[in-house]
C-alpha cells in the first residue's frame, strides 16, 4: 500500500517534472523572437524608389525614414506601405504556418493608427461533405486596415460645454482656432477614446496568448491646429508614436472585429514581369475581391 | 515436538508468504525510481540545453543589428568558448522571392509563374501533415523548423557574406558563419540541415533549432570600382541548430 503511494506519488511528479521551466524557455525564445523581427523591421533599408534593388539602388534610406517622411507629407502612411508590408511580410512569412501578427503604427496623442497590417489564417473545410473535417486548409490573408472615426489632422471634437458631465459637441466645428474662438467658447478635445482601441483589446482577447514588442518612434506632421506645440523651425510638429508588433498562434479572428477596424483584404501576388529571368519579380498587392471575406 | 505441532517451518520459511508482496512492492518501487529517475535526468540535459541555446541566441544576435564579419566572429569566438553546447549557425539572406528589393545571391531563385497567388490552394508543404490530410500548423518551437525548411530550403545555405576589411572593397569576403567545432572543417561549411552529420551527434535525437530575424550591415560599393562606399541594412534570419 505505502509502495503503491509512493510509486504513483513518485510518477505524478516525475511526468510533470520540468513542464513550467520548459514553457518558460520557449516563452523567452518567442518574446526574443518577436523583440528581433520589430527591431529588424525598424532597423531595415529601403530602396527610395519602390520595385528598384537594394544592392543597385542609386538612393537608398532606412524604411523607418520613409515612413517618417510620408507620415509627414500625408499624415497618414501611403506610398511607402507597399515598402514596408513587404519587408515585414518578408521578415514574418517563413514562419506562417507557426503565428498570425498584427504591425501597427500608432499615435497616441491623437488616437490614430498611422499604418496597421494583420496577417490572419483562415481555416476551412475544403469539402464539407467529408467527414470529421479531415479535409481542412489553412490560407493566408493580409489585411490592411485603416481604423475609421479618426480623420488625421483635424482629429479632435469641439467640445461646446467646457467642464459639464455630459459634454455636447459641435460637429461641424473642424478646428481648433475655431472652437476656441470666444464666440463659440468651446473646449478642443484631441484625445477621445474610439472604438478603434477598444477593437485592438477584443481582436487580442479573442486570439489566446500573444506575444509583443513595441518600440516608441518619432513622426512629424505639418500640423497648422496645433501650432503651439511647434517644435523645429521647419514648421514640422513632433508627435510621439509607438510600433506594436503582436504575434499568436494562427486561429480564426472573428470577421466583425476585423470590421470594427475598417481592414481591407490583399492578396500578395508575385510574378517575374519581364522576359529576363534575372531581373527580380514583380510584388503587387490586389484587394481580395474588394471586401473582407466572413469566416 | 511443540514446534513442529504448531506447523513452525523456520524462521524464513514461516515469513515467506508476507515476504512476496513486501518483495513486489519494493521491486515495483525501485523500477519507478529507476525509469523516473532517467527520465529526470533526460529532461534537466534538455532543458539545460534548450536555456543554452537561448542565451547563445542572445549572445549572436547582440542587438538584432550586425555591422560585419569581423563583429560576428568575435561574439562567435565567445559564444563557442561559454556556450557549452554543440552548435552550428548562421546568418543567412532572406529568398528573394519573399521581397523583390532583397539582392539575389547565388542559390537564391526568382518565383516560377506569373500572377500566382501564394498558397492560393491552401498548402503549406508540410511534410508531416500532407495537404489533404490536417491543418498546416507548427507552433514556433521545436517543430516548427522542419516545415520552415520544408518551404524555405534556402534559409539553410543562403549564407550572408561581408568584406573582411570593410575599408578595403577589395578585401576577401567571409560567410557569416558559428560553428563549435573548427571553423575550417568540411561539416562547418556545408550549410545548415536538420540531417547534419556531425561527429558524435546521434542521429536519432532531434536537433534544437532557433530562428532570429536580424538586420545585417551590407558595405556597397557605388559605382563598381570607384572609391565611393556605402551600405545598406538588410533583413535576414540567424539560424542556429544545436544537439547533444
Amino acid at each position: 500500500m505505502i509502495c503503491s503511494i509512493l510509486t504513483a506519488t513518485l510518477f505524478f511528479f516525475g511526468t510533470r517534472y520540468g513542464g513550467t521551466v520548459n514553457d518558460q524557455a520557449l516563452k523567452t525564445y518567442q518574446n526574443d523572437f518577436v523583440k528581433s523581427a520589430l527591431k529588424t523591421i525598424v532597423y531595415s533599408s529601403s530602396p527610395r524608389i519602390t520595385g528598384q534593388e537594394l544592392s543597385s539602388s542609386q538612393e537608398i534610406d532606412y524604411l523607418i525614414a520613409r515612413v517618417k517622411e510620408d507620415f509627414a507629407r500625408n499624415g497618414i502612411v501611403t506610398d511607402s506601405s507597399d515598402d514596408l508590408r513587404n519587408n515585414v511580410e518578408a521578415i514574418l512569412r517563413p514562419f506562417v504556418g507557426a503565428f498570425d501578427y498584427m504591425l501597427y503604427i500608432y499615435v497616441p496623442e491623437r488616437n490614430h493608427f498611422a499604418f496597421m497590417q494583420i496577417h490572419r489564417s483562415v481555416y476551412a473545410l475544403r469539402d464539407p461533405a467529408q467527414p470529421r473535417g479531415a479535409l481542412v486548409s489553412r490560407s493566408d490573408e493580409i489585411l490592411q486596415c485603416r481604423p475609421t472615426g479618426v480623420t488625421v489632422l483635424s482629429r479632435g471634437l469641439c467640445n461646446t460645454t467646457p467642464g459639464a458631465a455630459y459634454p455636447v459637441y459641435n460637429y461641424a466645428i473642424t478646428s481648433r482656432e475655431a472652437c476656441e474662438d470666444p464666440a463659440v467658447g468651446g473646449y478642443w478635445e484631441i484625445n477621445l477614446p474610439t472604438d478603434d482601441s477598444d477593437a485592438i483589446s477584443q481582436l487580442v482577447q479573442s486570439v489566446g496568448k500573444t506575444f509583443q514588442a513595441s518600440a516608441t518612434i518619432e513622426l512629424f506632421v505639418d500640423d497648422p491646429n496645433a501650432a503651439l506645440n511647434r517644435n523645429f523651425s521647419d514648421g514640422l510638429d513632433r508627435v510621439p508614436a509607438r510600433v506594436v508588433l503582436i504575434l499568436w498562434s494562427p486561429t480564426n479572428v472573428d470577421s466583425a472585429i476585423l470590421n470594427r477596424l475598417a481592414c481591407q483584404c490583399d492578396v500578395r501576388q508575385e510574378s517575374t514581369g519581364t522576359a529576363n529571368p534575372n531581373e527580380p519579380p514583380l510584388v503587387a498587392w490586389q484587394s481580395c475581391a474588394g471586401q473582407l471575406p466572413s469566416n | 515436538m511443540t514446534l513442529r505441532a504448531t506447523g513452525f517451518l523456520g524462521p524464513i520459511g514461516d515469513d515467506l508468504p508476507s515476504l512476496i508482496p513486501l518483495i513486489a512492492a519494493l521491486i515495483i518501487f525501485f523500477g519507478a525510481y529507476g525509469t523516473i529517475y532517467r527520465d529526470y535526468a533526460e529532461k534537466n540535459e534538455l532543458l539545460e540545453m534548450t536555456i543554452r541555446v537561448n542565451r547563445l541566441g542572445r549572445d549572436l544576435r547582440g542587438s538584432s543589428y550586425v555591422t560585419s564579419t569581423n563583429e560576428f566572429e568575435r561574439v562567435c569566438t565567445v559564444a563557442r568558448s561559454t556556450g557549452g553546447l554543440k552548435f552550428h549557425a548562421g546568418i543567412v539572406k532572406l529568398p528573394v522571392r519573399l521581397n523583390p528589393n532583397y539582392p539575389l545571391a547565388p542559390g537564391d531563385s526568382l518565383p516560377s509563374g506569373v500572377a500566382t497567388p501564394v498558397n492560393a490552394d491552401g498548402s503549406c508543404g508540410d511534410p508531416l501533415n500532407p495537404d489533404d490530410s490536417q491543418v498546416c500548423h507548427c507552433t514556433l518551437g521545436p517543430d516548427c523548423p522542419r516545415i520552415v525548411f520544408t518551404d524555405y530550403p534556402e534559409l539553410g545555405t543562403l549564407f550572408l557574406e561581408g568584406l573582411v576589411n570593410p575599408n578595403d572593397p577589395a578585401s576577401t569576403t567571409k560567410k557569416f558563419e558559428c560553428c563549435s567545432m573548427d571553423p575550417t572543417s568540411p561539416q562547418c561549411q556545408s550549410g545548415i540541415s536538420l540531417s547534419q552529420q556531425w561527429p558524435g551527434r546521434d542521429p536519432f535525437q532531434k536537433p534544437l533549432v532557433r530562428f532570429f530575424p536580424l538586420a545585417v550591415e551590407v558595405e556597397k560599393v557605388d559605382p563598381p570600382g570607384s572609391t565611393h562606399r556605402r551600405f545598406y541594412v538588410q533583413p535576414a534570419q540567424l539560424v542556429i541548430v544545436a544537439w547533444r
